[in-house]
């Protein structure tokens, strides 16, 4: 039943990710190739509650995707270090989101 | 090959040499290691961007203007080969999931590649552009 809801989590934050991702990376690299990325424009984007909930739900949703996608690589392979390795996984996994996190509030408090 | 038919189920599913890959096998394989490409930037990504709490506005700033050089441009080029592949491949795979062209996968596989090869050639006109505009006036 578990392995189920990790399958349909996979499917469901790939669907997100086509439409997160794909946005973010027009944005961040079509709309104006040649646009400097610094301090100043990140953090007058990331006061927009939308920037900042869109850049919140990519960081949880690719890292679960990307870190669950490397889980399912190491079922296949050496399905015995599956228990460890999904609660290693989740670890990073919710380091990394955290971690992340404190950027995002940073771009929003830093003066 | 003299084998039967049994031996050769045996053969395709147990040996995981790239000499007997074909066309399902080596989707899978780009599939895995363009996803495991794309997790690691995100891991690397995520270290970057929270530059801003170890060195405020400032080591931002620093951070962003090493990655603006000709050699991350290159990075960000081949993070774009790997995205485009593994989502237009990812969507091929979720419609199988759902039962559509089951019974078409190579032509489907090739229709992925196909579409991901316009969306890079396009795609890689942008990067181009920033690729050329190096080293920036600001």
């Amino acid at each position: 039943m578990k392995g189920l809801w990790a399958w349909i989590f996979q499917r469901f934050t790939a669907v997100l990710l086509v439409l997160l991702l794909g946005t973010h990376f027009f944005v961040m690299h079509f709309v104006d190739p040649l646009a400097e990325i610094d301090f100043a424009r990140s953090s007058f984007n990331l006061k927009s509650s939308l920037y900042f909930i869109f850049d919140s739900g990519l960081l949880a949703v690719g890292l679960f995707h990307g870190l669950n996608g490397i889980r399912n690589i190491i079922l296949d392979w050496w399905p015995k270090a599956g228990k460890t390795a999904g609660w290693v996984l989740s670890l990073i996994g919710i380091v990394a989101a955290g971690y992340g996190s404190t950027a995002l509030l940073a771009f929003i408090n830093t003066k | 090959m003299a084998m039967t038919q049994g031996e050769r189920d045996v053969r395709v599913y147990a040996d995981l040499k790239p000499k007997y890959y074909r066309t399902g096998m080596w989707s899978y394989v780009l599939h895995r290691v363009s996803g495991v490409a794309i997790t690691l930037f995100l891991l690397m990504h995520i270290w970057e961007i929270t530059s801003v709490t170890r060195g405020g506005a400032k080591g931002f700033d620093a951070q962003m203007a090493l990655l603006e050089s000709r050699f991350f441009v290159i990075g960000e080029w081949l993070l774009f080969l790997a995205i485009s592949f593994h989502g237009i491949n990812g969507v091929r795979l979720m419609l199988h999931d759902l039962g559509w062209g089951v019974r078409k996968q190579k032509s489907a596989f090739w229709t992925v590649f196909l579409i991901s090869a316009v969306l890079i050639v396009l795609g890689s006109y942008f990067f181009s552009m920033k690729f050329l505009a190096y080293p920036w006036a600001h």
